[in-house]
């Protein structure tokens, strides 16, 4: 998934200015470069989809002079370096242009998009967390027992299993047959609005509101979609931390800490836990980027109006203003994980300093 | 086993345990007799092999273990429950579903194969290239990587098949083209650690070519962890492909590809849900079966005291 | 450990237990609610508005001139024109606009209000635009307003009197714009454009009260509408894009009526008692293309076999049954010129086709390329030709794509085959044959898109070309009627555009919704009405 086991060789220290000025700089220089290296492939792909915008405009009766006219009012009579010229431009001065298939600035749109997502990815990320952490320790401290076989099983399917298959799985028993949660969409068709949005994200803004109602509604719909991602990220956390905790629990000091009568609760939570919560850390911090590409899928199958889902529909359609600004967003995203993995780790270990 | 077959099996067993190997030869297999006695001790490994040889012969033996045509589309016969007739029902077109997994089983090896094949080469060679030469060649191949590792793998398979046209060999090549940087940056990392060891240098005094050192030396050294990552990420090939065929981008109708059979199968969920749950459990079949076999596979060759 | 994760359990399955509880709102009686795809929302801009969903939106704000019966689409009824007439040679028409009808922003509606909306349309040069030149509109000075409730449009196109009033009944052709309100919101000269994106600044029915693609649409009831506010005060869509989602809202009395219910099991919801059908033809035809480019598919022995290779019967039957009716020939059931319903002399013979390819010189067969959309139920269909054609020794290759992309490549005219819908604009056989049967310009310059025949670049024969505009003209409606019927004859035999199916349209409704108003042709929320 990332560079989580790529440790860079260690980086002499020669000048007096401070030692994080020339890394950071060159950081700084580094993450731009793959910005725009991605930004370009994309931009690149785009202009060779077989497909264009200007067809989804104009449907399929207009004549040639309206085509024309479409053409030119979307920018797409220039030549391909001009375009992402101009789009650089724009970007920098955050007017990211504007959605075709929505008809809204790209910014309004990722406004209100992102936050759907981002609420379900934390509560995926909870859960994930919530049950990965206690059953990936209790499969180390329980090593080779019935418990250990039984979360490394499942994880492994967690890590195997189709997600939008699990979707549409859930749909079907939880909500078809049982009614326990509620459908499509992210709440009550009653709801909608009816809380004022701060945050964008209906579970947080509806308790600041206090109407209970609501987030009821909200978490009725939320808890499917989110169980499933987070079953995903729990496969991942909890054989991690089974796999941090073993190394753990496999030093001398833990052995030294019973044998002075230390209960092993307190060896396993007070020491051994707190070494790897930093090392977690970065794993949870993995898992929230990999929930990105899973929301894709999990979205369409739920109708969940969030990131993924107008990621998809933008590339469906070839609107090139949407995809490029996801893909910024998306590399960002991806490259602030990977950095603060990487950052880390280098002040994790000692070999590297 | 009787006295006699023991002791004639006790001079190869006694071999393949001797403390001081007298040969490369003795040593290569001393390691694999381990190695292998180390992944039949793992329970779970041997099942994934005994699944993955399973669904393999599978692909192999379909048109004797399928009861029907795959492709044959019987209209007065569509959306039957599993019967004697059909065990696994009939699709919307009449077909029999039970083929149509089986056969299905040869589309995803074959995927999940092909992409093993392209993105293991490729990747082992830039990675191990960036890692030995250093430099430049090192900082641009790594920002290269960097950019494709920067997006999600279906996002990015999704971009390139939609620029390429859906179709069974662009979707091969969009998910290869997601997955070599993962393998690249392993290739690399291990390269790292290898290139000053010293029989790397040894060699270089030697008077070894550059490219020679790699192909000979540097790169069979990073062989088993890419073995292992490429067996693992084959679990997430399958997914992504599955993924693909369900977003209607990789293999086009009438080929059996179990990611598009779900993708139909939602449009008949409520009545018909065994359309969706047969292809979904195939696919998470094939998933888990790599999955255990590259965890095994990993045990296998970085031992845990 | 394991009494911390109990707990945990314990205290999650209690939390889904109580959110179990609260109860399912039935929709208030006077809110319409329906679940609908809301992927994309192009623009509600009248002059570029082209999206199935979004116009039939649209069509609530928007009033045109006039407007379509609401169980008869042939006949045409009052709309924002009270009263119209046409000049004896059918060129010119007057509209009498109705009094005292005011926008949402209190500024009358007036003649310029209309005569504004159409010359804006004319200059932005967006489909609106394209639509208004097929009728003969093509200059701002062929619209008068002599005074503030006097229209005068005068047409160049010679056009039986009979069909000209379908232009009118086009929102996007004759709505009126509340002019200050729009400009109001002009940014850079684009006359509002940029604005009515989002917005609707019409005079109808309803107003648009909030629009969230991908996820809601809410229109609210205007209370100052000339016939009164409608019943449903409010009209609420939900992005629903599953159709197995939206019957099982439906099914459980979340949902006043599903939009899209064509592909789920339409036997079991029939049988369901709390639902309620009503099936309408559609104004559409479900055709296959074949690119007269190719030389193998412009041999008309190979364009006959495939008109046996179509298996009408069994798919009418079985995957299309209660969502289609064959129809051979291009006029859809129930539109004035129409041919009787039985008439489709095709069905599917596999024998026959392979004797026809044989006489054509290719008994080994050949290999085509067919392009479809992803939409139910064409990837089934294609399977199915694919499935026949290969007995008689044709391979088929079966390609799915977005609608936009399948555009795209009827632009360029860059396919071998095609198989896709037509959706009709009005409910006369010359839109028809205009589409199906007329190609004034084959060259590839012409990109002219708005014809089926140029996009399978197909040329017409002279007769055809004289056939379609003499019916244009004729004004017994019985001559008329009988050109038609011999145009469509001899277009099922000899043309590459081979017609296959009308298109059936299910409303999937609750059963407290009492009227539900769909002409086969249009949709009306003002007179919809519950229980």
């Amino acid at each position: 998934m990332s560079s989580l086991t790529d440790l860079a060789p260690p980086r002499p220290v020669r000048s007096r200015r401070p030692r994080w000025v020339l890394p950071a700089l060159r950081g700084s220089f580094s993450i731009a470069l793959t910005l725009l290296g991605l930004l370009a492939l994309t931009f690149f792909i785009g202009r060779v989809l077989p497909f264009d915008p200007i067809a989804a405009v104009v449907g399929e009766k207009a004549d040639a002079s309206v085509y024309e006219t479409v053409r030119a009012k979307l920018g797409l009579d220039q030549p391909l370096y001009v375009q992402f010229g101009l789009f650089l431009r724009d970007m920098l001065s955050g007017n990211f242009g504007r959605a075709i298939f929505t008809g809204n600035a790209v910014a309004d749109d990722l406004r209100h998009v992102i936050p759907a997502t981002v609420e379900l990815a934390t509560v995926a990320i909870i859960i994930g967390c919530g049950f990965g952490i206690p059953l990936g320790v209790a499969a180390a401290v329980y090593r080779g027992r019935p418990i250990d076989h039984a979360v490394r099983l499942l994880s492994l399917v967690g890590h195997s299993v189709p997600i939008f298959w699990l979707g549409l799985m859930g749909l079907i028993i939880f909500y078809a047959w049982l009614g326990w949660v509620g459908g499509s969409g992210r709440v009550d068709i009653f709801y909608l609005d009816a809380v004022p949005r701060r945050t964008g994200m209906l579970l947080v803004d509806s308790l600041l509101a206090g109407d209970w109602d609501v987030f009821v509604s909200a978490f009725r719909h939320i808890i499917l979609p989110a169980l499933l991602l987070g079953y995903s990220s729990m496969a991942y956390i909890s054989r991690m931390t089974r796999s941090f905790m073993l190394d753990q629990l496999g030093q001398e000091y833990v052995t030294t800490a019973r044998v002075k009568g230390l209960s092993r609760r307190r060896v396993v939570w007070g020491h051994a836990f707190r070494n790897v919560l930093v090392q977690l850390a970065t794993i949870v911090a993995i898992s929230y980027g990999g929930l990105l590409e899973g929301a894709v899928l999990t979205e369409t199958v739920f109708a969940w109006p969030g990131f993924g889902q107008y990621l998809t529909t933008a590339l469906m359609i070839g609107d090139m203003n949407a995809v490029l600004a996801c893909t910024l967003i998306v590399g960002l995203v991806f490259i602030c994980l990977n950095l603060i993995t990487d950052l880390l780790y280098r002040f994790l270990d000692p070999r590297t300093r | 086993m009787t006295v006699q077959s023991f002791e004639r099996s006790a001079p190869l067993r006694s071999w393949l345990l001797a403390e001081a190997p007298e040969s490369g030869f003795q040593a290569w297999s001393q390691s694999f007799y381990l190695a292998w006695l180390r992944l039949a001790g793992n329970p779970l490994a041997v099942l994934g092999v005994i699944v993955l040889l399973a669904v393999g012969l599978v692909a192999l033996m379909a048109p004797w273990i399928a009861t029907h045509s795959p492709f044959e589309q019987v209209l007065a016969e569509r959306l039957q429950r599993p019967s004697a007739a059909h065990w696994l029902g009939t699709d919307e077109l009449g077909r029999d579903v039970f083929s149509r997994i089986v056969y299905g089983a040869r589309t995803t090896l074959y995927i999940v194969g092909l992409v093993a094949v392209i993105v293991g080469p490729i990747g082992l060679c830039i990675g191990a290239t960036a890692g030995y030469l250093g430099g430049w060649v090192e900082a641009l191949l790594m920002r290269i990587t960097d950019i494709f590792l920067s997006f999600p793998s279906l996002i990015l398979a999704l971009a390139f098949v939609s620029a390429l046209g859906p179709s069974l060999d662009n979707a091969i090549i969009a998910i290869a083209l997601s997955s070599w940087p993962g393998i690249a940056r392993l290739a690399r990392a291990e390269t790292l650690t290898i290139r000053s060891s010293d029989y790397v240098d040894a060699v270089r005094v030697m008077g070894a070519s550059t490219p020679r050192i790699i192909f000979k030396h540097v790169m069979p050294m990073c062989l088993p962890s890419v073995v292992v990552r490429v067996t693992l990420s084959m679990a997430s090939v399958a997914l992504t492909a599955a993924g693909l065929g369900f977003l209607g981008l990789g293999a086009q109708p009438p080929t059996p590809e179990w990611g598009a059979m779900l993708s139909t199968a939602r449009q008949y969920l409520l009545e018909h849900w065994y359309l969706a749950a047969m292809p979904g459990l195939a696919i998470l079949t094939v998933s888990l079966a790599f999955n255990l076999f590259g965890d095994g596979l990993r045990d296998m060759l970085n031992p845990r005291s | 450990m394991l009494i911390r994760f109990a707990r945990a359990a314990l205290a999650g399955s209690l939390l889904l237990g109580c959110a179990a509880t609260s109860g399912q709102a039935a929709t208030p009686k006077d809110v319409f609610v329906m679940a609908s795809d809301l992927t994309t929302f192009i623009t509600f801009d009248p002059a570029a508005a082209n999206e199935s969903f979004p116009n039939e939106l649209l069509r609530q704000m928007c009033t045109p001139l006039l407007s379509l019966d609401h169980q008869d689409p042939s006949k045409v009824v009052a709309g924002v024109a009270e009263t119209w007439s046409s000049s004896p040679d059918g060129k010119t028409w007057t509209f009498s606009i109705r009094r005292g009808m005011v926008f949402a922003s209190g500024k009358p509606v007036t003649s310029s209000s209309v005569a504004w909306s159409m010359r804006r349309s004319l200059k932005l040069n967006l489909v609106t635009a394209s639509l208004m030149r097929d009728w003969g509109l093509n200059s701002p000075d062929q619209i008068a307003t002599p005074d503030d409730h006097t229209l005068v449009i005068t047409l160049t196109k010679d056009l039986a009197p009979s069909i000209t009033p379908f232009a009118f009944t086009n929102h996007r052709l004759g709505a009126a714009l509340d002019r200050d309100t729009v400009m109001a919101n002009e940014k850079e000269g684009d006359l509002g454009a940029g604005w009515l994106n989002t917005n609707v600044a019409c005079y109808g029915p309803y107003r648009l009260n909030t629009l969230r693609a991908q996820e809601v649409v809410i229109l609210e009831a205007y209370p100052k509408y000339w016939s009164g506010a409608p019943a449903m005060k409010r009209i609420i869509v939900r992005h629903v894009p599953e159709p197995g989602a939206q019957r099982l809202l439906l099914e459980k009395n979340d949902i006043d009526y599903a939009k899209s219910v064509e592909a789920s099991s339409l036997a079991a919801m029939v049988a369901n008692p709390d639902l309620r059908f009503q099936f309408k033809p559609r104004l559409d035809s479900v055709y296959l293309a074949l690119n007269q480019k190719d030389p193998v598919l412009t041999n008309p022995k190979v364009i006959e076999a495939f008109r046996y290779l179509i298996d009408y019967q069994g798919l009418s039957e079985t995957v299309q049954k209660g969502r289609a009716e064959i129809r051979q020939s291009f006029v859809p059931a129930g539109v004035f010129g129409a041919l009787p319903k039985g008439e489709n002399p095709y069905r599917l013979d596999i024998a026959k086709a392979k004797s026809l390819l044989a006489e054509a010189g290719y008994g080994d067969g050949f290999k085509k390329t067919i392009l479809t959309m992803t939409n139910y139920p064409f990837p089934d269909l294609a399977q199915n030709l694919q499935q026949n054609a290969a007995k008689a020794g044709v391979t088929l290759e079966v390609r799915t794509m977005a609608t936009a992309q399948l555009y795209t490549l009827m632009r360029s005219r860059d396919f071998q085959m095609l198989m896709a819908v037509y959706d009709y604009d009005y409910p006369d056989a010359n839109d028809m044959a205009l589409r199906m049967a007329y190609n004034p310009d084959n060259s590839d310059a012409a990109k002219a898109t708005n014809f089926l025949a140029w996009r399978a670049a197909w040329a017409p024969s002279a007769w055809f070309k004289e056939q379609v505009e003499t019916a244009q003209r004729e004004r017994d409606p019985v001559k008329r009627a009988a050109l038609y019927a011999e145009l469509q004859r001899r277009h099922m035999q000899e043309s590459p555009i081979i017609g296959i199916f009308q298109r059936l349209g299910a409303m999937a409704l609750h059963k407290r919704v009492k009227r539900f108003d769909y002409n086969g042709a249009e949709i009306f929320y003002d007179t919809i009405q519950k229980d």
